[in-house]
């Protein structure tokens, strides 16, 4: 559940231990074949920080993954709104290479039949001002690190996940909570 | 020919749900991918 409960004391587990764990699992979601994934209610008012981990492959070729911040399960397509700067680094499939600009969305990484991890870090997307983020990514077909925010003052709830490539997904997506 | 997939989660009460993208959904993908960030060696 995306709300932390509260333990009282005397439970196996004390209201201070629980309270002290610092992530908490606000959402998670499964691709097993899928193209798109929308993650709903996955931002809360518990958070100002979250952290985003995910291992997708495609099912055939390679495809570059791409998200949007969304609310109410509408996915935010503003024009420019997305600003992010990287770099690629070395691998021959993509080359390597600086890249910085203002997009419809984030782009996370590109991936094969193998599994590329991600970890991201979003902050105050609940909040009613731009969402900042930072993290890198890595798979068989490109290394990327990158940093960037959202431009609009809008609070949001979700995430909108798709690939380039219009290929089926497969792996998972998870999203922590940060406990001040 | 059917339309991708999309799966969609409730975050709150772990309700999973996958079915085919709407037309309209299906051509709001298109257009996205289309018009998406280039990678190195596309630019």
């Amino acid at each position: 559940m995306a709300t932390p409960p509260t333990f009282s004391v005397g439970q196996y587990n004390t209201a201070a231990y629980m309270n002290s764990i610092g992530l908490w699992k606000t959402g998670s979601i499964t691709l097993t074949g899928q193209t798109t994934a929308q993650l709903n209610n996955c931002f809360t008012d518990d958070f100002d920080k979250y952290q985003i981990i995910y291992n997708l492959r495609m099912a055939s070729g390679a495809s570059g993954v791409n998200a949007r911040l969304s609310v109410g399960g509408t996915p935010d397509a503003t024009a420019s709104s997305y600003v992010v700067g990287g770099r690629y680094v070395g691998y021959p499939t993509v080359g390597a290479a600086d890249f910085n600009g203002a997009y419809t969305e984030w782009q996370f990484t590109y991936t094969g039949t193998s599994s590329a991890a991600l970890s991201i870090v979003v902050t105050d997307p609940k909040a009613t001002r731009p969402t900042s983020f930072a993290g890198n990514a890595s798979s068989t077909n490109a290394a990327v690190y990158f940093a960037g925010y959202h431009n609009q003052n809008t609070a949001y709830d979700g995430m909108y996940f798709f690939n380039t490539g219009t290929t089926a997904m497969y792996g998972s997506i998870t999203v922590l909570g940060i406990r001040n | 020919m059917n339309n991708p997939l999309i799966v969609i989660v409730n975050c709150l009460t772990g309700e999973e749900t996958t079915r085919e993208m709407t037309d309209e959904e299906y051509a709001a993908y298109l257009e996205s991918i289309s018009n998406a960030q280039p990678l190195p060696n596309e630019a």
